[in-house]
């Protein structure tokens, strides 16, 4: 019998390679499985990204999508209301007045100090918490905002409020819009003609003045905005948080009013910035995990050094920039003020309709 | 007929979806009740008149009223620089230059939005030329006349190529020799170009004024960034409150406003454009 030769594949090799190609994508299945969960975050943009970046290279138990707040971190509620329940973000930095919204909509996930143990090391009365009484923020900077200028470019040395109407002043100032900074800006003005959160006409009255005056040069809308006005000479003083006037110390001598005697409306206005965990999310381990590794001592202090804000980590150093806010129990009492964001809270629609028709009119 | 039906009913609907439900959507949300502190009209919240009611304040006309004279007092400047581009290139006898000037105007209005607002405003800020403009109309930098001068400017920025190709085709379907038998009866290069050119190019006049009105009466970026936060348009007003504090409600009140007035004044123009083309 002639025997055949065969060519081409037989079952048996066909059979053969499957079962040799299936091992050799078991390791890679292995990967797979073992590969870190995504998660998507927001946070600001300037001089924040880059610094919650870099504290973040770190981190290796997930991928992490960065999405940029677009302007104040109230513009996030919209777009979370819009998809709620299923919004992008597990992740939200955000502060003092949002964190009270997003409570009042019910959409934080609890954090227990179990599950996210360096939660410990940060005070207490920094922590917002839900009706079960349950932490819901993890609070990562302490920061206050308050006013500042480029002493190379304003004509005038300001160490009062009242000075802010000085002729000289002449579209010098860079004013913060109505909803960035929760109106902490009328506010400072309130406190300097006697008012409180629960009564800021004053704070209004004088910045009917002040809008009359012509000494309001730009509303600014975001942290860019009042980058790109104060560098650029376009204004020299502005009611800000630290992390723009940080950046602008780089380059420029920055006065920051945040210990100026008698003038109560100079004050550092405290507040603090955290990660919220949206209860929507589908990656919570990951996401406490992430909020844990972020609150640590030592990344805490790397990421406030970077944005010149104080860590809210108690076993974390405060570098030379946050030393602005940074004070001795006596000093508290004279130079710092603590809002009542509840009532800020609320009264931003209000605040934005009364400077869109009493104001902006004015500042033409 | 059933044919016909058939092939518009897939636009149709996504118009009825993307376009007619979302209005609606939108004139329900304007007359709910909004409470501080949510974002958006609560579930079931009562019916009001409050949004509008609070759009009768002198100021909200304002803004309306300084949107619609910006929007049209940039369409205007861009249809004058305009016609002379389209002009040029209808006109031009180097096939290479008509493809160049459009390829330009083209390439122009695909460059990033972002890029073009930001170097308007670096070009006319302190940074840029913004000293020397400022000196030569005795104005300040920081003065509302040379704000609303910078918007105009960022506006014309987008508006200028595309009027400049909306005229392009009306230009181009002109029979020259109108013009030339204009001028062999007599008339000077003007008169016939008043007379005989200008008027038959105003459906492309029209179709260009449109297009750029409607783009700077809803131009949201442009006075965002080059307004310097004191020149607001409408789109502004309904950002802020949509985007800001999560007043759903007054943002659409707004918004509803803004589209009632922009179709009546859109159609009025129209009307009044049509009603002078058919009296030549």
């Amino acid at each position: 019998m002639t025997k055949v030769e065969r060519t081409g594949p037989t079952r048996r090799n066909v059979l053969t390679g499957a079962a040799a190609g299936a091992l050799a994508t078991l390791p890679g299945l292995r990967i797979a499985h073992s590969a870190p969960s995504t998660l998507d975050a927001i946070t600001w943009g300037g001089p924040f990204i880059g610094a919650t970046k870099d504290a973040s290279a770190g981190f290796s138990q997930a991928d992490i999508t960065w999405d940029l707040h677009s302007g104040g971190a109230g513009t996030v509620l919209s777009k979370i209301k819009a998809a709620w329940p299923e919004p992008r973000y597990d992740l939200v930095a955000a502060w003092n007045p949002i964190f009270i919204t997003m409570l009042n909509e019910g959409w934080l996930e609890p954090l227990t100090f179990e599950e996210v143990p360096n939660l410990r090391d940060v005070p207490d009365q920094f922590f917002y918490r839900d009706k079960d009484k349950q932490i819901v923020n993890a609070p990562f900077s302490l920061a206050g905002m308050f006013w500042a200028y480029r002493e190379d470019t304003a004509p005038v040395k300001i160490t009062k409020i009242e000075q802010l109407l000085d002729p000289k002043l002449k579209g010098q100032i860079c004013w913060s819009g109505p909803n960035v900074n929760s109106n902490l800006q009328i506010l400072s003005l309130a406190v300097a003609n006697g008012g409180d959160e629960n009564n800021m006409e004053p704070g209004w009255a004088f910045l009917e003045r002040l809008a009359k005056s012509g000494n309001i040069g730009r509303v600014a809308n975001n942290d860019t905005d009042l980058l790109n006005s104060m560098t650029t000479g376009e204004t020299s003083i502005a009611f800000w948080n630290m992390s723009p006037f940080k950046t602008m110390s780089k380059d420029f001598k920055i006065n920051i009013l945040t210990r100026v005697p008698n003038e109560p409306g100079m004050k550092a206005f405290m507040y603090h910035d955290g990660w919220v965990l949206l209860r929507s999310s589908k990656n919570k381990q990951a996401a406490k995990d992430y909020i844990n590794y972020f609150v640590r001592p030592d990344i805490n202090q790397r990421f406030n050094e970077l944005i010149g804000q104080g860590p809210a980590n108690t076993k974390s150093k405060a570098d030379g920039f946050a030393m602005h806010v940074s004070f001795t129990p006596d000093e508290l009492k004279e130079y710092a003020y603590f809002p009542n964001f509840a009532v800020l809270a609320g009264l931003q629609d209000a605040s934005l309709a009364r400077f869109q028709t009493g104001i902006l009119p004015l500042v033409r | 007929m059933r044919g016909q039906i058939l092939l518009l009913a897939p636009v149709c609907a996504v118009l009825l979806g993307l376009l007619v439900f979302p209005v609606l959507i939108l004139v329900d949300e304007s007359f709910r009740e909004f409470t501080p502190g949510f974002i958006g009209a609560r579930p079931h919240a009562a019916y009001t008149l409050e949004n509008y009611a609070a759009l009768l304040d002198p100021a909200y006309r304002f803004y309306f009223i300084e949107t619609f004279w910006l929007g049209l007092l940039t369409s205007c400047l861009a249809l004058v620089c305009a016609y002379p581009i389209a002009y040029r290139i209808a006109r031009s006898p180097i096939a290479f230059e008509r493809r160049a000037l459009v390829m330009l105007l083209v390439v122009m209005i695909f460059l990033g939005t972002l890029v073009r607002v930001y170097a308007v405003l670096l070009a006319l800020g302190p940074a840029g030329f913004g000293s020397a403009i400022v000196a030569i109309l005795d104005t300040t930098l920081n003065g509302i006349f040379y704000t609303e001068l910078t918007v105009i400017a960022g506006l014309l920025h987008f508006t200028i190529p595309i009027a400049a190709l909306a005229l392009l085709g009306s230009i181009q379907s002109i029979n020259p020799r109108l013009s030339d038998a204009a001028q062999a009866l007599g008339a000077n290069r003007t008169i016939s170009f008043v007379t005989v050119t200008l008027p038959l190019s105003a459906p492309g006049l029209l179709s260009a004024f449109m297009l750029c009105y409607t783009f700077c009466i809803s131009a949201f970026v442009v006075p965002m960034i080059l307004g310097k936060g004191r020149v607001q348009f409408a789109s502004n007003l309904i950002y802020s409150r949509f985007g800001e504090v999560g007043n759903y409600p007054g943002g659409s009140a707004i918004s509803v406003v803004m589209l009632v007035l922009s179709i009546g004044l859109l159609y009025l123009i129209t009307r009044f454009i049509n009603r002078w083309m058919t009296s030549l």
